[in-house]
């Protein structure tokens, strides 16, 4: 299957460009605010951990509120909605459809955003729910799920609309996590947030939750664009649909059922069922890099740029991190590493590795033709990619190799406690920092240069002084399709 | 594959799949847990927390304590204490058993053992040793008890007497289990640190009794205000560096109070069916202070 292919005339792509051209610019330029401010509270609660007493007298920005606050804005603000930008894109692109109802879509996304808002800012009021990535108070999921009714619906439905019925890989992975995610939600802050079930269960369905959105919505998102952008970018097909199909099945089905350890107070069927789970999953990640691999195999990276670099290091971490997650899953290993800082260091690695990294390469590669107009500074955006690919990798080995002394420090009962901290993790920590700076300063970076991106687009047509979104040329071709409007045949 | 439809389903299928497995099973499993008598205290378990206890619980959830305290105890296994009850009538005999069910005592402390009973014999067996030690006693007219004592590092660090079970956390909302120790576990603090006004004056600066520690500092839950003519009898006791403006007391809200409240209900004290342990009346409560230095 030949993704670049195109049936269309350029009158048709302009059409369709232009009906998605404010939603998906919106969308992004959302996304990358919360990424920063998901960078910023996780540098503080990362300073904290040095020095107790930094900025102690406020209960909003309290160590353990900063630290769910910077992982909510980061899911639902960054991921999330970069996510649903970025499939949005692919559904159109692939599809050669035109947006249905830009205007509900529009009003989903501003909910959307005031749902993290509010969330957010929950979290920091001390209404949290407790339980991790749903750490939102139940009015915030609420206003979440009817934003995602708007958003989600109106890019099935446009996916339903599709001229180009025949599926590509990416849109069976972007259709399952987009229909996914509302169940999950639903679900999750029903019987967690508003109708709590009793005891344990509590966590179980917390865990449920959480592998749902990690390794099915979020992953499936960016496995989705990884199988899209790389062979568009090495000018190639993928190099085997079925593989590609054989993943999609088995994430899909054991995918739900992965990242709860053995711990003692859960009943004693689930830790081993999730590793088990754990395992297919690593297998089918396995199949996927592999099918990749064939994919780009001998493409010169010079060629290829910036985004392919992005794509490149996101489908490593991806692989990394099932793996890692397959390996700590182990009854052996899980020992060890429960409880320590192993687990965020997989966060990082699946969250700002996998999922960040393809958002980002993404955002680089199609904002810009989005947009009509290209980057400002193609520096800055060298600049992003190493900031933000050292901070990453600084934070995740840190954490992993931080967690992993932590936790042999933690099942030695001879070492006391506060050695396992000072002398075991403290070093560590300091390195994550650094990292987190980093990430801080590639945030910064990004929304100067969306921002910069999406006021070129606007900001004239607000101004009048061109009279229409994008730069001269595609101010032209949108006239010329409007004239061509009357006399189109689809 | 290009049929919308089969992928709808398939995904569906799949959705239902985990839903069953992950939510309603363990709803089904753990759904009508109740209170259960325990016969060791004669009353059921658990209670409800109420009072100002159950709003710390609420003040434990705002700040997430919880991104750095767990509160779970892992138990890796379990191993027995051999304990001779009755030496009976035929000491000789019961002597030289004591001494080929331990090698390393001398006739002396044998005989001791078996003068002085109940006495243990050995610590720590597995199961089956235990198993054949208390055939080896069977006709000798002795009494063994083997006490089940559970294994792991969490509690040979003193952190509880037995692995926390679901049970624990029937009344819990929410259930707060945390995945982080950067702090110490707590599902036993209240057993392990007694002490309120220590608590209290951790909280408000860990490092007025923990030197070390990496906890944040919470004054955010105490009032900083002038002393009266008489000092107010809740004031905290602050001296050097953390003591406030002269004039001034620092006195913990009622959200610290709830929080010391709720901590100091975090106890383990006595086993459950599912974790079984040897349960005596008297409990250690008292610390010596290097464990209370490096606790938190």
């Amino acid at each position: 299957m030949d993704v670049t292919q195109s049936s269309k005339s350029p009158s048709d792509w302009t059409e369709i460009d232009s009906s998605y051209r404010f939603p998906t610019l919106f969308l992004a330029s959302k996304a990358v605010g919360w990424l920063l401010l998901g960078s910023l509270f996780s540098l503080i609660a990362s300073i904290k951990m040095h020095s107790p007493g930094f900025l102690a007298n406020c209960p909003w920005i309290t160590y353990g509120v900063m630290v769910p606050a910077a992982l909510n804005a980061v899911v639902y603000g960054f991921a999330l909605q970069a996510g649903f930008a970025a499939l949005l894109w692919m559904t159109m692109r692939l599809g050669q459809v035109k947006l249905i109802a830009p205007g509900y879509f529009f009003i989903g996304s501003m909910l959307w955003n005031i749902g993290v808002l509010v969330g957010v800012l929950g979290i920091m009021a001390g209404h949290s729910s407790g339980h991790a990535y749903l750490d939102m108070p139940g009015y915030a999921s609420t206003i979440l799920f009817a934003a995602y009714s708007l958003i989600g619906g109106i890019t099935l439905v446009t996916f339903h609309k599709r001229q180009v019925r025949e599926l590509y890989p990416s849109q069976w992975f972007a259709f399952a996590a987009l229909y996914w995610f509302p169940w999950i939600l639903t679900a999750g802050s029903y019987l967690l947030v508003m109708s709590p079930v009793r005891g344990v269960t509590q966590a179980i369905i917390g865990g449920w939750y959480a592998s749902g959105l990690n390794v099915i919505v979020l992953g499936f998102i960016g496995i989705a664009l990884i199988q899209y952008l790389l062979p568009k970018l090495t000018k190639r097909d993928l190099h085997n649909g079925y593989l590609s199909m054989f993943a999609f099945w088995i994430i899909l089905f054991f995918g739900g059922f992965t990242g709860l350890l053995p711990g003692q107070s859960l009943p004693a069927w689930v830790g081993p069922l999730s590793a088990v789970c754990s395992v297919f999953v690593a297998f089918a990640w396995i199949v996927l890099a592999y099918n990749i691999y064939r994919t780009i195999e001998g493409a010169s990276t010079k060629s290829t740029g910036l985004g392919y670099k992005f794509i490149y290091f996101s489908a490593i971490a991806g692989l990394l991190s099932a793996l890692l997650t397959a390996w700590a899953s182990r009854a052996s290993i899980a020992e060890v590493v429960q409880f320590t800082l192993f687990l965020p260091g997989l966060k990082w690695l699946h969250l700002y590795g996998f999922v960040g990294m393809v958002l980002l390469g993404s955002i680089y590669l199609f904002l810009p033709k989005v947009a009509g107009t290209d980057w400002k500074s193609s520096g800055q955006w060298n600049a992003i990619f190493w900031t933000y690919t050292i901070g990453t990798s600084l934070v995740a080995i840190a954490f992993l190799v931080g967690g992993w002394k932590h936790g042999k420090g933690l099942i030695n009962p001879d070492t006391p406690f506060m050695d396992v901290l000072r002398g075991g993790i403290a070093p560590f920590i300091r390195m994550s920092t650094v990292g987190e700076l980093l990430v801080l300063i590639a945030a910064v970076l990004l929304c100067w240069n969306v921002s910069n991106l999406f006021c070129s687009t606007y900001c004239k047509c607000l101004f009048g002084s061109a009279g229409s979104p994008g730069n001269a040329s595609s101010a032209g071709e949108t006239k010329k399709s409007q004239s061509k409007k009357s006399s189109k045949k689809k | 594959m290009n049929q919308g439809p089969l992928l709808f389903l398939g995904v569906l299928c799949a959705m239902a799949a985990s839903w069953m497995g992950f939510v309603l099973m363990p709803q089904v499993q753990l759904g009508n847990q109740s209170t259960r008598l325990v016969k060791e205290i004669g009353r059921h378990y658990p209670a409800e927390r109420g009072g100002l206890a159950d709003k710390g619980h609420d003040v434990y959830r705002a700040a997430g304590c919880a991104t750095c305290h767990t509160q779970q105890i892992r138990q890796t296994g379990f191993n027995f204490d051999i304990v001779l009850t009755d030496a009976g009538d035929f000491t000789d005999l019961v002597t030289s058993l004591v001494q080929q069910v331990n090698s390393d005592l001398s006739d002396q402390e044998a005989a001791n053992i078996v003068a002085k009973a109940p006495r243990t014999i050995l610590e720590g067996v597995s199961k089956q040793s235990a198993d054949s030690i208390v055939r080896l006693f069977k006709d000798s007219g002795a009494k063994i008890a083997a006490n089940i004592r559970p294994t792991g590092p969490d509690i040979d660090r003193g952190w509880g007497p037995r692995q926390t079970v679901g049970l624990d956390y029937l009344f819990d909302q929410p259930v707060l289990l945390g995945n982080q120790r950067i702090g110490p576990d707590l599902a036993n603090v209240g057993s392990r640190l007694t002490d309120r006004q220590w608590h209290l004056l951790h909280l408000y600066h860990p490092h007025t009794v923990v030197q070390k520690s990496i906890m944040p500092a919470y004054p955010y839950l105490f009032e900083t205000r002038p002393a009266g003519d008489v000092p107010s009898p809740d004031a905290l006791p602050l001296e050097g560096d953390f003591a406030p403006e002269k004039g001034m007391e620092v006195v913990p809200t009622e959200e610290a109070n709830a929080l010391v409240d709720y901590l100091l209900s975090l106890r383990i004290t006595h086993p459950v069916f599912e974790a079984p342990y040897l349960f005596t009346q008297a409990e250690p409560t008292e610390n010596n202070n290097s464990e209370t230095e490096q606790a938190e």
